[in-house]
């Protein structure tokens, strides 16, 4: 299944009982609902809790009638409810509400449901862009953002390149990155976004 | 981030980093929460089987060739009908007894689609799906009905 299939579409298929697309689909959603579940510091039992009720409702809403598009909004806010449902249920199991009060923050940290989702489908964009690239690009890319960072010399030896090279090829692929499909889809939706 | 500070517009350093920060988003996820989800399909399947079982044999298809160019297949599970005529401007069809719902249309080698079905049971995809293509309705009512391959 290719990462540049639009996300409603993998939704359709998986209607038509298509497991490949449903995998794709959750490969898609699954770092979304991880970013949202991170805000509220779950153990993992929890974590599983949660994951396996989104993805549960999410086969729910493959038998419903629905706009497939607005999915990524949809999960973000599943996940939330979520997860605030189990820290509720955990709240009260345990009877020790200062020790939740003490544990989770009020105001989620890293910003509200609106900001992740908009992260999420950013980040979803790249990477769907990313492999798009050809094999050079991806493997120059990764090298660029190697941890710990490593110096153009050593990056010319792994690639067998002359060092010269490897700033025009660096431009060259960002640039192919950002004028494939699901980037420069997503800089146009987002321009449109900001002008509202 | 865009918001208040208006559209991204990264340059090359920005959007380098910004796929930093996307692959290790998706390294970040533990791979037990792709598996559970994945996993659990098997339950899609299932269900429609079961409803297929309960409702009488795989959907029998019936061909008529009309003077027109116009191709009519009949789809039936049960008491309901999938009516479909195929044109090669479009394809329209009604399902029986009328009720609203959507029709999925999916093809083999073209993006899948989605119609709305109208409260008298009529649907229209325009243009028509070329090549093979298999019809899926979901009723208001949560009856969920494939069909088998067509030739587009």
């Amino acid at each position: 299944m290719p990462e540049d299939v639009p996300i409603g579409d993998l939704f359709l298929s998986a209607r038509f009982g298509e497991q490949l697309a449903w995998d794709e689909l959750v490969e898609r959603l699954a770092p979304l609902l991880w970013s949202v579940c991170r805000r509220f510091r779950l153990s993992d039992a929890d974590t599983d809790d949660v994951s396996q009720s989104v993805w549960l409702k999410l086969l729910e809403r493959l038998g419903q009638i629905n706009e497939p598009a607005a999915l990524p909004g949809w999960l973000a806010r599943t996940t939330e409810r979520e997860c605030l449902r189990v820290l509720d249920v955990g709240k009260r199991r345990r009877d020790r509400e200062t020790a939740i009060d003490r544990d989770v923050p009020a105001e989620p940290a890293s910003g509200t449901a609106e900001d992740l989702v908009e992260a999420a489908e950013r980040n979803a964009a790249i990477r769907a862009g990313f492999a798009s690239l050809s094999p050079r690009c991806q493997e120059l890319l990764r090298l660029l953002l190697h941890d710990p960072p490593l110096s153009y010399v050593e990056i010319g030896e792994r690639l067998d390149t002359p060092v010269g090279g490897l700033g025009p090829t660096r431009a060259r692929c960002l640039d192919k990155l950002r004028r494939s499909t699901p980037v420069a889809d997503f800089l146009e939706m987002d321009f449109d976004r900001g002008r509202r | 981030m865009t918001g208040a500070t208006g559209p991204w517009e990264p340059d090359d350093e920005a959007l380098l980093a910004a796929l930093g920060d996307a692959l290790q988003e998706e390294d970040a996820v533990p791979p037990r929460v792709t598996a559970m989800g994945k996993g659990l399909f098997s339950l899609y399947s299932l269900e429609a089987e079961l409803a297929a079982l309960e409702q009488g044999d795989k959907l029998l298809a019936g061909v008529r060739s009309t003077a027109t160019g116009t191709r009519e297949l009949d789809f039936t599970l049960g008491h309901l009908t999938l009516h479909v005529e195929l044109s090669a401007r479009q394809l329209s069809g009604q399902v029986v007894p009328p009720q609203p719902g959507e029709i999925d249309v999916q093809t083999q080698g073209d993006r899948p689609r989605r119609v709305e079905v109208d409260e008298v049971g009529w649907f229209t995809v325009t243009p028509p799906p070329r090549g093979e293509f298999r019809l899926l309705f979901l009723g208001a009512d949560g009856l969920r009905t494939v069909t088998d391959w067509i030739a587009g």
